[in-house]
């Protein structure tokens, strides 16, 4: 007799826990799988990334009520910044996830993109990664793969402008990781930097993370350049090369991309970040105006979450799912929620936002050549635009 | 002449090498214990400091964190390499690759996998002359360093302690039998493993931030170990000297034009030297009655 | 001082070394411990030591007491606090160490200065050593080492000394002073001593009383004057009896006690 109606209790209470669950759960979920640099040298970016990605995930389920009446969820597995295990984890979701339900998958790194790339194309799933690689905005040979943004090559694109703007026939050092993220600007600007009549005087390869610049430093300062583009690191080593840098008197401006313009290098950074310029394409937490932000700040609140400042991955990753979330609402509507139809309706999404937390997600060969530039202000601790919206293509 | 600040910056890498090994080749020496674990008692020393300086001063957090290291290098040797007394080397040695893995994961947990930069650094004792620059950390690097170094060797050669644990490492059954406290001196020798490791990694991660991959200092133990001799103390520092100017000289000429070649280089010089004096720069050539 | 009670040991689990072996040592007594390769003398010697475990041994049954303490199972350490020394086979040196070092090593448990008095000792005493004091002691010759090791010996300050074959590898010549000198520092110590041999000639000098082992059994107890007098220890290991060739492949004494 007790254990029937240990038993009925137990189900009384399974049932009223899981009711918003049966709501969504007569339908499939809508799934994005994100192979994310958990642990390893990017970890940091990692998992300020994820958070970013779970906010935007939950706020999609509870405040704009889940895709077509559908539940959207994440599926997370740790890369470690590895290509082999990144691949394991893709293999692994995908095998294990219903194609009607895998709609799409986030990638980590340029490496990992381009390995999973052709696979990817094969399945026709939509993907993009927190790789910002040119390889990668390919529409013919890549038709489902997106990048959120601006390219390696459009980042340095701004940047070499802003030095010719600053000075004429400048020397210019390039500092980066043997990453495939460090390395794929490079070419381009070896090849743009005659062209806007500058010299690269320098380049330096270094891994991922460091634990001293003092040789680096060193060689640059024989070369003695101007400017010093820094690429291929996640905060992993530029607060080290800036300090380095100042101790030893280096007199040169710093240059950084996308993922460097992390507000935690002026705090790691201290007085040597000064000045450090960099290209970003979302807003930051403090941007108190931008309506994404206000729109993440009430959502944290309201679930008594800490709404001090959110880093630029949290930024970039909640924009991400926004985007795709809506384009999967639209290709709901449309009838057409599979993978062929969110690959449509992302190519036509032209006029969304993201609540303002991009420029707009106009495409041009798979990227958004939109970008500002940002100069590092120590003072008031944050990074202040220097340019409005450039348009790199 | 301008290579003077790459050498001076080399033997200032070099001496905190020097004192990893060190530890290394001290538990090497006295126990034939291969310690793969090396670089996680770097990674865990320093982080330990990391900790010990959010509440006190640099200095004093040092010098707290050594004596916590110390017990954590003879509870390492309680738990993992006692037990396995007796049974092949091996199987200790399996042990401690097991134990990197399991600190590995363990300091993720703790303290998560960001970097994390320590609020003061060490006193300024950077200092330019001419055109020559040699930074605040290798200045501290040959201050901490070579007095440690020093004294390890006093330690080993010449003071009692040391005559012991030679004599263990020699023959464990020869120093039993005279009644000597093996396990207890060995016990000693892996604290003294933690604590040089965490100096060194102090000494790394004040000047340039803590984060897991500083496990990967740990890496370079091997080359600086072969190179001088496994059992070699003194040749460790040798080596540990002459691997930090090496990999300074390749940054300076080979980086330009091979890139990401130094990271190859300690290794690549192990084998070079290995071909010539298989026995590393020092090693002990067995004294066998023929 | 030492009781040997029925001590069986058994090597991995599977090797029985000893069969249920007596034997006593007294206060300043100096006993033999003959027998041929393989008797188990060198087994009986470790498990006194307390060093079975080093070689995968252990008691299987029996007892071993020392200093009026059972030290059947006890750690070497614990042995050689109560006064056992063991000097082992095969001239167990620290050959990379000066005679210097080697001294140190034994003299841990000395203070310094009475640790300095006693390597001074040991150098007045042993001229040659002092010479080599600072070359690595593997490179001494085999009876300067055998002496040093005796000298180490001592400086644990035992009160019983185990020695186990110190004349192997030795010249007739060298065996002789090793022996004198054993002999020697016993007297002067008022040590106990308990001499294992094969070579029974050179050990029947120092000792009042004698055991013989063969095959993990004691075959033969009595004093030295009975041991000179037996038939069966006088052939087997004295050499005494000489049977010419030819008889000798037809026809051997048979041992007595089998």
């Amino acid at each position: 007799m007790k254990r029937r109606e240990v038993l009925k209790t137990g189900i009384g209470v399974a049932a009223a826990l899981g009711i918003p669950h049966i709501a969504f759960s007569q339908a499939r979920p809508v799934k994005v799988g994100l192979l994310l640099p958990l642990t390893g040298p990017f970890a940091f970016a990692g998992q300020a990334g994820l958070e970013g990605f779970r906010d935007a995930a939950e706020y999609v389920n509870e405040v704009l009520g889940g895709i077509g009446g559908r539940r959207f969820e994440l599926v997370v597995e740790d890369t470690g910044y590895d290509v082999a295990k990144a691949t394991a984890a893709f293999n692994r979701i995908v095998s294990r996830e219903r194609p009607e339900e895998l709609l799409f998958v986030y990638g980590d790194s340029t490496g990992t993109a381009k390995a999973l790339a052709p696979e990817v194309t094969r399945l026709g799933l939509p993907f993009s990664a927190t790789s910002f690689s040119s390889e990668l905005a390919d529409p013919e040979k890549y038709p489902t793969i997106y990048v959120f943004g601006p390219t390696y090559n459009d980042m340095f694109e701004a940047l070499l402008r802003q030095i010719r703007r600053t000075k004429g026939r400048a020397r210019v050092a390039l500092v980066y990781s043997n990453t495939e993220f460090g390395r794929d600007p490079i070419p381009y600007a070896k090849k743009r930097a005659p062209e806007l009549k500058m010299e690269i005087v320098h380049e330096e390869v270094t891994p991922p993370s460091l634990t001293d610049a003092t040789p680096i430093v060193l060689n640059l300062r024989r070369a003695n350049p101007d400017f010093v583009l820094l690429q291929g690191y996640a905060l992993s080593a530029e607060p080290l090369i800036l300090r380095t840098a100042r101790e030893q008197g280096l007199k040169a401006s710093f240059m950084g991309t996308y993922y460097s313009a992390e507000l935690a290098l002026i705090q790691r950074a201290g007085p040597a970040a000064e000045g450090f310029i960099v290209t970003y394409h979302n807003p930051y937490w403090y941007d108190s105006l931008n309506q994404g932000v206000q729109e993440l700040r009430r959502f944290r609140q309201s679930k008594g979450r800490d709404v001090s400042y959110r880093t630029t991955y949290y930024m970039g990753g909640a924009a991400a799912i926004f985007t795709i979330a809506e384009a999967m609402r639209r290709a709901a509507q449309a009838g057409k929620l599979n993978r062929a139809g969110l690959a449509e309706y992302l190519e036509k999404i032209s006029d969304y936002t993201a609540f303002g937390l991009s420029q707009g997600y106009r495409f041009v060969n798979h990227r958004l050549p939109y970008t500002k530039l940002y100069r590092a202000n120590v003072k008031d601790g944050r990074f202040d635009a220097i340019t409005d919206w450039i348009t790199l293509g | 002449m301008d290579i003077l600040p790459y050498l001076l910056g080399g033997l200032g890498n070099g001496a905190l090498y020097s004192l990893l090994a060190l530890g290394f080749v001290l538990v090497y020496r006295a126990t034939s214990v291969v310690n793969f674990a090396i670089g996680e008692f770097l990674l865990v020393g320093a982080y330990l400091t990391y900790t010990l300086s959010l509440r006190l001063p640099l200095s004093l957090a040092l010098l707290l964190a050594l004596p916590l290291a110390f017990l954590f290098g003879l509870l390492v040797e309680r738990g993992f390499v006692r037990p396995l007394l007796g049974r092949n080397v091996v199987a200790v040695i399996m042990a401690t690759i097991g134990l990197a893995a399991a600190l590995d994961g363990g300091v993720l947990l703790v303290w998560g996998a960001d970097l994390k930069y320590f609020p003061t650094g060490l006193p300024e004792l950077g200092f330019g002359l001419g055109g020559l620059y040699l930074s605040s950390r290798a200045v501290w690097s040959f201050l901490l360093g070579a007095p440690t170094a020093l004294f390890l060797l006093w330690l080993l050669q010449k003071s009692r302690y040391g005559v012991l644990v030679r004599a263990i490492s020699e023959s464990e059954v020869a120093a039993l039998a005279l009644g000597i406290p093996t396990r207890r001196l060995l016990a000693l020798v892996w604290g003294l493993s933690g604590a040089l490791a965490t100096l060194a990694g102090a000494m790394v991660a004040v000047a340039g931030g803590l984060g897991p991959n500083l496990v990967l200092m740990g890496l370079k133990v091997f080359p600086v170990a072969i190179l001088g001799g496994l059992d070699s103390v003194g040749g460790a520092v040798v080596a540990g000297l002459f691997l930090g100017v090496i990999e300074a000289l390749s940054q300076r000429f080979l980086e330009p034009l091979l890139p990401g070649f130094t990271e190859a280089v300690p290794f690549l010089l192990v084998f070079l030297v290995l071909l010539v004096r298989p026995y590393g720069l020092f090693g002990q050539r067995e004294i066998e009655r023929v | 001082m030492l009781f040997v009670e029925n001590l069986k040991i058994v090597y991995q689990g599977v090797i029985l070394a000893l069969q249920g072996v007596s034997l006593r040592v007294g206060e300043k007594e100096a006993v033999a411990l003959l027998g041929p390769n393989g008797a188990g003398k060198s087994s009986l010697v470790r498990a006194v030591a307390g060093l079975l475990p080093k070689f995968e041994g252990r008691v299987l049954d029996g007892h071993i007491r020392f200093s009026n303490q059972d030290t059947t199972h006890a750690p070497a350490e614990r042995v050689s606090a109560l006064g056992l020394t063991t000097v082992l086979e095969g001239r167990p040196l620290f050959r990379h160490l000066t005679p210097v070092e080697n001294l140190m090593a034994a003299g841990h448990r000395l203070p310094a200065r009475e640790l300095k008095e006693g390597i001074e000792e040991v150098f007045t005493r042993f001229p040659r050593l002092y010479e080599r004091r600072k070359e690595q002691s593997g490179y001494l010759s085999g009876g300067e080492q055998q002496m040093l090791l005796l000298a180490m010996a001592l400086l644990t300050r035992p009160r019983l000394l185990v020695v186990d074959e110190p004349s192997l590898g030795l010249a007739p010549k060298l065996v002789e002073e090793v022996m004198r000198t054993l002999d020697e520092l016993r007297r002067e110590k008022g040590l106990s001593l308990l001499l294992v041999e094969q070579n029974a000639r050179a050990a029947l000098g120092l000792v009042e009383r004698v055991y013989v082992l063969e095959q993990g059994r004691v075959v033969f107890e009595g004093s030295r004057e009975e041991a000179q007098k037996d038939q069966d220890v006088m052939e087997f290991y004295l050499g005494k009896e000489v049977v010419g060739f030819r008889q000798a492949k037809r026809y051997r004494r048979r041992k007595r006690w089998v």
